[in-house]
């Protein structure tokens, strides 16, 4: 019964569908069904440009977008595009005019031509060439066109830059090489006299090698050795069928190239093969005018005018060899030089690449049998091919002469259902469904005479093998066998003993078995994925690695040293240092590749061949410049949805807190497989999974933040590009911190202001009291002099003998003069009137006792008598101190002047008449009323003694009304 | 659009988008060169015999028309040539209706009296050795006032100083913007054979 399984699995194959590279065409202008397309190119951030006659596009895969080309352009047809340095892109439009674009930004450039510019490029030191159909070749250097002289014709197809740095175009008169490196630059013309076998060159090409391939209008492709300089045909037996080339483009082993028919595919590498597609076979246009390789390597094509899109071939399908049709493919393996074996229900195939049209298949007879089941091939370090069958035995052939070897039980072979053969030095490893099967290879010093000198050994009988199914057997570079078994898992024989790996014991049945670059060991299960084995480790990788089916019927390893897994839903190639897996189905146009188990090989150019039900397949990977994900560009950034900024400009206002971000991942592949994840740094950091390709963040507080984007394809973001765009959002003025220092500090230093004034103030209040209480005192005291009241009675005295009324008089005005001192001198301050008054009556007090010897003079005008004032007191005090001071006599009269002085003080001016005894000055007076002048008006009272026998002081007044 | 294409220098072009002007200058340019000693040097073919015929081969009908009245001239130092036919010089035809139809709707001779191919070989050919050549000559075919690049390969045997050219070729209708009505595309063909038998002589400037 299992038998019959493994049968089933083995033979049986899935219905399935293989096709050649399909072509879909798209759709620039959906309101414009006459634009015709003229020039693909995609710019350096990934974003592809279609120019039509009506004007130029812009496409992310999603939507086509116009580029606003300046009105005063009539004719807006795109001829050439190229990438620049400092992320411009240059457009050139019909008429020789040329238009750079920047950030949505078209500024124009002065341009020397007006015929058609065909190739524009700009070389690695910053010059521009311009290539034009009529006019030649304009190159721009230090700003300043010039045109490149003695080019034989001026009509130029193509231009190409080589790596060595020399520019080539095709023209009508042939191939021109240039060398911009000298002064000038140096020109060299190859045409038909230098044996250029066709002098119209319409496209040129250049292979990663540096080898040039040239389209011709007539004679088709060649190729062009540049440091020989001579012309050979590419293929040795092909004719060229494809009709005029305009133009190529180059993928990783092969040119496409548009043709007036269609579209043709020349491979440089392995086979060095030529195929057409045209309306024959598929390509359903004519007039390909241009070709472009995306940065993912789908073709993109002006075919008939329109926008073809092809996402290329990166596998492909055979079943037939010229006449020979093939199919239900059992077992496939590659020998050297080209040479393919495999076998299906009809027997035995070589098919050789180099060999001429019928030559290349040859069908080899193994025995009379008319159907045996082949399901195993291998060819040893001798060229022998071992022929592994179902029930038939083993086989080995020479492929030089025919002969054949079989062995069966009766050779002591223990198992005849041979499932995978390997060979190690002077031993044939064969796996079979009972078991491990070591064949040791005759001796070649051996006698021929041994009868039969091969020694089978089955290990069936040793306890630590096995001996159920086995499915894989597998020689690594150290030497260590592996086997893949139903029921044990992985097996290894190394150095004489087997090893079994316990740890792996969920794993039960390995199929197929390979051995990567690094050395690590990669194998399949049933229904568990992939694992790799470094010598250590199991590292398993599943659905959720990114692997598209468990249902896996081979590995293999590419020539990048990837490891190939065929699957059911087609091919997924890992990575075997980023583990990335690249995954190829439907849209690379792959369906169901229905293989035999382990029914794959990989051939000396490292073209993996594929045996499945329906035919070959054929398989050429490398990773070299394709990209495997998305890649992620940011479109604009928007606040409030609609204004449009600047994304350089990464400040934003309180106000201007409602941002969104508009992103694409570019995936030309399958646009829709893309989906995103994002986080905004600062504000959350979960990821949030969209398919949405703006994200919108109202309100956002004031902050710092970070916006991450990763794209990912079908949800896996496990080696996508990221998107940062680190921004802020400003605090509002009144939240800067600068600005809530500045009020503190204003608020902190008028409180300490207004604190110091009123103390101040309340200081000078408290001083002034207690000034006043002092003067009170001191004025009291001085009024109350007994010499004033001795001498005042005295006068008294005298005045009542002489005149009674007199008298009378006499005492109310010394009644008046101690009342007007009572009632005053508890003010701060009287006005000059009122003082006036009272040295009046002081005056007359003391006349009646000095007669005319005292004299006081006031000149003073009226108004200022209420318009100032002053402490009570002052002036009285000062004339009383100048009577008390000095002698007054007849001989020494005493005159007092009071004046006004200045606009505001009074002026007391005496002459100084010393007496004989100097009165003893209590000092208290005149300092008194000196600081009583200075806390209240804040000026200062001046006395001068020594001015002609004069004594002045000066005494501020006060102005009321102010 | 440049219509006289100095193949030697590389240098000389014109300047213009009058395409009428330009075609019929360098056409009298170049036969006119001789009269007036302009390069004197150069050696030149001169147009003595010339048959045009055109055949339009529709699912209904067959129409032939030819011309004798094709002039030229090849100038073979620039590797350039001019060759024009008056339009309304086609006989032939199924009736006279139909060359009423020809000259007046789809070629409209009036208006443009002139049909011109002018340009330049591309192939090496050596015209002082007798022999059989096949040269590509690309150039400007103009018809009805709408130029269209052509390549058309020719036949040409050189005999001393005379010189023998057959070419064949075919003109699509549209790439001259000649509209044919629906009614009548059963019975004119899209593409239109071309064939030209011509004998030029040597006439070398003094």
């Amino acid at each position: 019964m299992r038998v019959l399984c493994l049968l089933f699995f083995l033979l049986c194959s899935w219905d399935s569908r293989a096709q050649q590279p399909f072509f879909r065409e798209i759709q620039v202008d959906a309101q414009n069904d006459q634009l015709h397309v003229t020039t693909i190119s995609q710019s350096t951030n990934g974003l592809l440009y279609v120019g039509s006659d009506h004007g130029l596009f812009c496409y992310d895969g999603f939507d086509f977008l116009p580029v606003a080309l300046p009105d005063s352009i009539q004719d807006k047809t795109v001829t050439a595009m190229a990438s620049a340095a400092g992320g411009y892109f240059i457009v050139a439009l019909s008429g020789g005019k040329l238009l750079q674009i920047k950030n949505n930004r078209i500024s124009p450039i002065v341009s020397p031509a007006s015929a058609i510019i065909k190739t524009i490029i700009e070389t690695k030191d910053g010059t521009l060439w311009i290539a034009t159909y009529g006019e030649g070749i304009f190159f721009r250097k230090n700003r300043i066109w010039r045109r490149l002289s003695s080019l034989p014709d001026p009509y130029v197809y193509q231009m190409v830059e080589h790596p060595s740095g020399k520019l080539l175009a095709g023209t009508d008169g042939g191939l021109i090489v240039i060398d911009p490196s000298t002064e000038p630059a140096f020109l060299q013309v190859y045409d038909s006299r230098k044996g250029l076998p066709d002098n119209i060159v319409k496209a040129v090409g250049v292979q990663p090698d540096g080898r040039v391939i040239l389209g011709l209008q007539e004679l088709g492709l060649f190729a062009f050795d540049l440091r020989k300089g001579n012309f050979s045909p590419v293929t040795s037996f092909d004719k060229w069928k494809g009709g005029t080339i305009n133009c190529m483009t180059l993928l990783q082993n092969e040119f496409w190239l548009g043709t007036e028919n269609g579209v043709a595919d020349f491979e440089f590498r392995a086979e060095k093969r030529l195929r057409y597609f045209d309306k024959s076979n598929g390509f359903p246009y004519e007039k390909v005018n241009a070709i472009l390789r995306d940065t993912e390597g789908n073709m993109w094509m002006a075919a008939d005018d329109k926008l073809v899109y092809s996402p290329g071939e990166k596998i492909e399908f055979l079943n037939q060899f010229g006449r020979q049709q093939f199919d239900s493919i059992q077992a496939i393996t590659a020998a050297d030089n080209g040479v393919l074996w495999f076998s299906n229900p009809d027997g035995l195939f070589r098919y050789a690449h180099g060999a001429t049209e019928t030559g290349k298949l040859k069908k080899f007879e193994l025995s009379g049998k008319r159907q045996m089941h082949i399901v195993s091939l291998h060819v040893d370090a001798y060229g022998f091919l071992w022929v592994g069958t179902f029930d038939d035995g083993l086989f080995r052939l020479n492929p030089l002469n025919g002969t054949v070897r079989r062995f069966t039980e009766k050779d002591g072979l223990p198992n005849a259902n041979v499932i995978s053969i390997c060979s190690q030095d002077n031993s044939i490893w064969l796996a079979t469904l009972g078991g491990i099967v070591k064949c040791t290879l005759p001796d070649t010093a051996s006698p021929v005479s041994v009868r039969n000198p091969y020694v089978f050994e089955s290990f069936n009988s040793d306890s630590s093998s096995f001996d159920g199914f086995v499915y894989q057997v597998f020689v690594d570079r150290k030497g260590v066998v592996w086997f893949g078994t139903d029921g044990k898992g992985l097996l290894a024989w190394h150095k004489g003993k087997f090893i079994d790996y316990p740890e792996l014991k969920q794993v039960k049945v390995v199929y197929s078995i390979v051995e990567d670059a690094y050395g690590n060991i990669w194998f399949s299960t049933a229904g568990k994925g992939v694992y790799r084995y470094d010598g250590k480790r199991f590292r398993n990788f599943s659905l959720t690695d990114g692997l598209s089916a468990l249902d896996i019927s081979g590995l293999s390893v590419d020539q990048d040293g990837s490891v190939i897994v065929v699957n059911a839903m087609g091919i997924d190639v890992i990575n075997t240092s980023s583990f990335r897996i690249e995954t190829m189905g439907p849209e690379s146009g792959i369906t169901t590749i229905d293989a035999d188990l382990n029914a794959l090989t990989r051939d000396d150019r490292g073209v993996l061949w594929i045996g499945a039900r329906k035919g070959l397949f054929r398989f050429q990977h490398s990773d070299q410049n394709i990209s495997t994900y998305p890649k992620l560009i940011l479109r604009g950034v928007y606040t409030f949805m609609k204004q449009s900024v600047n994304p350089r400009d990464s400040v934003f206002a309180y106000n201007q807190n409602n941002i969104s971000f508009e992103y694409t991942g570019l995936w030309f592949t399958h646009p829709d497989l893309v989906s995103y994840k994002y986080r905004l740094k600062g504000y959350s950091n979960t990821w949030i999974p969209t398919r949405d390709r703006i994200v919108t963040f109202p309100n956002l507080p004031p902050g710092r933040y970070t916006l991450e984007v990763m794209a990912g394809l079908g949800g896996q973001f496990k080696s996508s590009s990221m998107l940062t765009y680190g921004f802020i959002v400003k605090k509002p003025l009144w939240k800067e911190n600068w600005f809530l220092a500045i009020i503190i500090v204003v608020l902190g230093g008028s409180i300490v202001l207004f604190v110091r004034d009123r103390d101040l103030r309340l200081r000078r209040m408290e001083s002034m009291k207690k000034e006043r209480v002092e003067y009170q005192f001191a004025t009291l005291k001085s009024q109350v002099n007994p010499h004033f009241l001795f001498n005042s009675f005295n006068t008294l005295i005298a005045i009542i003998e002489e005149d009674k009324e007199k008298a009378v008089s006499y005492v109310e005005k010394l009644s008046d003069y101690f009342r007007n001192m009572v009632q005053h001198r508890e003010k701060d301050l009287i006005t000059l009137g009122e003082e006036l008054e009272m040295v009046a009556t002081y005056y007359f007090l003391q006349q009646k006792r000095f007669g005319d010897n005292l004299h006081l003079q006031v000149e003073i005008p009226e108004n200022w008598k209420s318009e100032f004032g002053l402490p009570p007191l002052s002036l009285q005090l000062l004339i009383e101190n100048a009577v008390k001071h000095n002698a007054v006599s007849h001989e020494t009269p005493l005159t007092i002047l009071i004046s006004a002085y200045k606009d505001d003080s009074l002026r007391v001016v005496n002459n100084i008449n010393p007496k004989r005894q100097p009165e003893k000055s209590t000092g208290i007076g005149l300092g008194n009323i000196k600081s009583r002048i200075q806390i209240i008006s804040g000026r200062e009272l001046k006395v001068d003694d020594a001015v002609d026998g004069h004594f002045i002081v000066e005494l501020p007044l006060i102005h009321l009304k102010r | 659009m440049h219509f006289w294409v100095d193949g030697a220098s590389g240098g000389l072009s014109f300047r213009s988008n009058d395409v009428l002007r330009q075609s019929a200058i360098s056409v009298l340019f170049l036969m006119m060169g001789i009269a007036s000693g302009f390069a004197q040097n150069a050696e030149r073919y001169f147009m003595v015999n010339s048959k045009i015929t055109f055949v339009s081969k529709a699912s209904l009908e067959t129409i032939e028309a030819a011309s004798t009245a094709m002039k030229g001239v090849l100038d073979v130092k620039r590797k350039s040539f001019a060759f024009s036919v008056n339009s309304a010089s086609f006989e032939g035809f199924n009736s006279t209706l139909q060359k009423d139809h020809f000259n007046e709707n789809y070629i409209e001779s009036e208006r443009y009296p002139q049909c011109t191919f002018t340009g330049k070989l591309i192939d090496e050919m050596d015209f002082r050795k007798d022999g059989k050549y096949i040269v590509r000559a690309k150039g400007m075919l103009t018809i009805k006032g709408v130029p269209h690049e052509q390549i058309i390969k020719a036949i040409v045997i050189v005999n001393g100083s005379d010189l023998t050219m057959t070419a064949g070729f075919t003109i699509a209708l549209t790439d001259h913007e000649i509209r044919i009505p629906r009614i009548v595309q059963q019975k004119i063909a899209p593409q239109i054979l071309v064939n030209v038998d011509a004998q030029m002589r040597q006439e070398v400037a003094k």
